[in-house]
């Protein structure tokens, strides 16, 4: 038997409309006033936010698993293919820092004898918490990542983001069990940075592309592509030294460069507290 | 009298749309690993805003995409209340011309669920350049809304089979066999 189609019929009632009408126009409102407000910075919209992803972040950190398995599964199958030549190269780097690690202790013993003699106030270790990548990296207009470790894992508005290739970003927003990383590329992030060869001081500009610009250089600038780029330790928010990045081109008075983390690839982020 | 198991799965029922676009919405915001996907990810809660806006209007209330567009706006650290204004936007256009391109065919559809995510990119655009003072690029923007508008005949045609067995089991309930 052909089951009949069930047609919706609505009642126009004028209390009905009325009610729809009013209802979406107070969504409007709330929408328009919430955005003012984010736009004021005002404490209750950071607040309310904070609690959004305190509530999500569980829900994505479990939807993000069969992604990370098939991640993982998919490099493990690519590694596979190139365990024999990867072996024979790790065997001479084995070798290589083995030689550099026999410096490193002689370096060491040496440095810790003249700071002896000099009385060097010791510095302070820094602390990492490893946190693990739960959300997309925001879409065509923000460079952001939400990670799964907030306040109550001890991490803090500001704290450097970075993995084992360099800085990622800084964390902007902290809730109780996650925390949103700004990206390097962003185009409201700016990191002050060095050129390791060129000593010339820069501000690292984000514009929402793979390629971050430097700005603030001075008029003859030196820089050339393949200049190494560490922060500079400038307005006291990152301590100076961290890898961000090399120079990819010099065009027109433009420096672009490509950072050292691929954030589209990142699994697990270490958030950095410096304790300066 | 309907039983209460059967009213039970009349509810179930008439929230599996919502429970669709959620998923979807969670699948687009967690994350992926996968190069470019990060960066690109087809606006996938979109189509089913659209579909069951379309095909069931009851079944896609403003609240709903209110709250969704919210989840976004946390979870992306976009301005809170851009994508549920933008959310709102795009179902109060699409209702306005529903009984036109209701009973339209799929390439008509289609059609209009691009030059609707279209005017709704081009909003966030100017809304975000507005909020942040800065224009940031239309280049990810229309790469996004390419792949959004590629992925939507695959679902849609899935949606489709869904909501003929909604309509049916609906009937079956309320009517009997």
């Amino acid at each position: 038997m052909a089951i009949k189609k069930a047609r919706t019929t609505y009642l126009p009632l004028p209390g009905k409309q009325w009610f729809y009408r009013a209802s979406l126009l107070m969504l409007i409102m709330l929408g328009m006033t919430m955005m003012i407000m984010s736009k004021t910075n005002n404490p209750a919209i950071a607040k309310l936010r904070t609690h959004i992803t305190d509530l999500v972040t569980p829900v994505l950190s479990i939807a993000s698993s069969p992604m990370d398995v098939a991640h993982n599964m998919g490099t493990w199958i690519a590694e596979l293919s190139r365990l024999r030549e990867e072996n024979v190269a790790l065997k001479n780097e084995n070798l290589e820092l083995l030689k550099w690690q026999s410096a490193a202790k002689t370096m060491e013993t040496e440095n810790e004898s003249l700071r002896a003699l000099l009385n060097v106030v010791p510095e302070q270790k820094n602390t990492y918490i490893t946190a693990h990548v739960v959300s997309d990296l925001g879409g065509p207009y923000v460079h952001s990542a939400l990670i799964n470790g907030g306040s109550e894992s001890g991490i803090k508005k500001d704290e450097a983001t970075i993995n084992e290739n360099g800085l990622m970003g800084r964390i902007v927003d902290v809730g109780a069990n996650s925390a949103r990383v700004l990206l390097l590329d962003d185009i409201n992030s700016r990191v002050p940075v060095i050129a390791e060869q060129a000593h010339e001081k820069g501000i690292l500009v984000g514009n929402n592309t793979d390629t971050p610009t430097l700005s603030y250089l001075s008029g003859n600038s030196k820089i050339k592509p393949g200049d190494r780029i560490v922060t500079s330790g400038d307005g006291g928010v990152f301590p100076a030294g961290i890898p961000v990045g090399v120079v990819m081109a010099v065009e027109k008075g433009t420096v672009k460069i490509q950072p050292f983390v691929d954030a589209t690839k990142v699994e697990y982020v270490s958030v950095v507290d410096y304790s300066f | 009298m309907i039983q209460p198991s059967k009213r039970l799965e009349l509810f179930f029922l008439a929230s599996l749309p919502a429970l669709i676009t959620l998923a979807l919405t969670i699948f687009f915001l967690a994350s992926k690993h996968v190069g470019g996907l990060n960066r690109f990810m087809p606006f996938l809660p979109l189509i089913p805003i659209f579909y069951w806006g379309m095909a069931q209007a009851r079944d896609m209330p403003y609240w709903f995409v209110f709250a969704l567009g919210m989840m976004m706006d946390a979870v992306m650290g976009l301005p809170l209340g851009l994508s549920s204004l933008l959310l709102i936007f795009f179902l109060v256009m699409l209702r306005a011309q529903r009984k036109y391109i209701h009973k339209e065919g799929f390439v008509i559809k289609w059609g209009y669920f691009a030059a609707l995510m279209a005017a709704m990119s081009a909003l966030n655009w100017i809304m975000l350049a507005f909020f942040t003072g800065r224009s940031p690029s239309f280049g990810p923007a229309f790469i996004q809304w390419f792949l959004t508008v590629c992925c939507y005949p695959l679902l849609h045609k899935g949606f489709d089979g869904l909501f003929e067995y909604i309509h049916s089991r609906r009937w079956q309930i309320l009517h009997g066999n």
